[in-house]
């Protein structure tokens, strides 16, 4: 075929399209997304039978803020790794100074704490299932998200699917603050981080493989 | 003050006119986004043909897939970003992509004749000198050809079309200077292996 005859076909086939396709594109996959991991949660797991009176306290809040930074990194970083040209610098840096503020923090309430109080904050009661239960609450979002983003046109598929996964995992784990009742910064720090994390690695080996074009 | 010849346009003003032409073709204006592909068209094969070392041989298919990125991914591009930049990162993507997918399949260089025929040593010289000494056998016409298609790899039709033959008459030349040669030069062993025509 003729390069000239291709632009014809081309131009023939030209729907008009907005502006700001990327984020809308994420924003509608996070909608079904979020209902699936919801009924997860509400159905499988259960709701914290204090969810009313932690909502009222401020750790519910902070570790729903911590996870929710999270999806909003992981939001920023694919949307800028779908576009070809763009820079990531700004989401990995807010990345790292995120993850490195809620360490400080963890690190802030353990020292302050007496010895023999320290083990048992960063254990809680849930810490051997915590990042299992968020990878696969992830799995659940996950096939949306990652639909989604098949659409984008990442130069560095990889890392895109890591953000995918970021993306995925921020929004599971701040459903998952639902059920889990855990209350200390160092407990979300390690924990809810590492399940994070698994997801994100997780997602840039799926990323590899589907976002090529 | 739009200068018409885009030569002469300054690498902003280029800038600016492709981005006003991507506007427009987001919106769906198909006279916009045809003179925005066939621009770009005429950016990437320069790009591709001096960053391909095979002649230029994929330069044209890879222009295309470009085009086709560019059109299907269209909407990636962000009206706040550089045209160009966006534009350069799927070419170099498409590119990057090309050459890892041929660098893991083996190619079949078509030159190996004139490699051939290179004095690189000095057992390459000498075996073309045999090689010459043995074709010396032949009649002009007939050796010709034979060189043509044995050596220089060129398909039997071309090398008719060069010395003068039709298809047929050329391939019954070349039966004929093989089976002379064979009868000449063949050792016992290999005089009854059979050569195949094209």
């Amino acid at each position: 075929m003729k390069t000239e005859d291709l632009i014809t076909a081309l131009s023939v086939d030209l729907p008009p399209s907005g502006n700001r396709q990327i984020e809308r594109r994420i924003l509608l996959c996070m909608i079904p997304a979020a209902l699936v991991v919801l009924a997860g949660v509400g159905l499988w797991l259960g709701f914290r039978s204090d969810l009313a009176s932690a909502m009222i306290g401020l750790t519910f809040w902070a570790k729903a803020a911590y996870t929710a930074a999270l999806a909003a990194t992981g939001f920023w970083l694919l949307s800028r790794l779908g576009r070809p040209g763009a820079s990531a610098w700004g989401p990995l840096i807010s990345l790292g100074l995120l993850l490195a503020g809620v360490a400080g923090l963890a690190a802030f309430q353990l020292m302050t704490m007496p010895m023999p109080e320290r083990m048992p904050a960063v254990m809680g009661d849930s810490a051997r299932k915590c990042a299992p239960l968020i990878l696969l609450l992830s799995a659940l979002a996950a096939p949306f998200v990652f639909w989604a983003a098949r659409a984008f046109a990442p130069t560095r598929t990889g890392l895109a699917g890591a953000a995918a996964g970021l993306l995925t995992a921020g929004l599971a784990s701040t459903l998952y603050g639902l059920y889990c009742p855990e209350h200390t910064a160092p407990f979300v720090a390690v924990w809810y981080s590492l399940g994070i994390a698994a997801a994100a690695g997780l997602g840039a080996g799926i990323g590899r493989v589907l976002f090529r074009w | 003050m739009r200068r018409h010849n885009e030569g002469w346009l300054t690498v902003n003003e280029r800038e600016a006119h492709l981005q006003s032409l991507m506007r427009r073709g987001l919106d769906g204006d198909a006279r916009a986004w045809r003179v925005l592909l066939t621009d770009l068209g005429a950016h990437l094969r320069p790009f591709f043909a001096r960053r391909l070392f095979d002649g230029g041989g994929d330069t044209e298919d890879l222009v295309q897939e470009t085009l086709i990125a560019i059109h299907t991914k269209r909407t990636t591009w962000d009206r706040n970003q550089s045209l160009s930049g966006w534009a350069y990162a799927i070419a170099r993507h498409k590119l990057i992509d090309h050459l890892r997918r041929r660098g893991r399949r083996p190619t079949h260089p078509l030159d190996e004749a004139s490699e051939l025929f290179a004095d690189h040593t000095v057992e390459d010289g000498a075996t073309r000198a045999d090689l010459s000494r043995c074709l010396a056998q032949l009649p002009a016409r007939q050796r010709r050809l034979i060189e043509d298609v044995r050596l220089k790899g060129l398909t039997v039709a071309e090398a008719a079309a060069n010395h003068g033959y039709t298809l047929t008459a050329a391939k019954v030349s070349i039966h004929r200077s093989m089976k002379l040669l064979n009868a000449r030069f063949a050792t016992a062993e290999s005089a009854g292996t059979s050569f195949d025509e094209d």
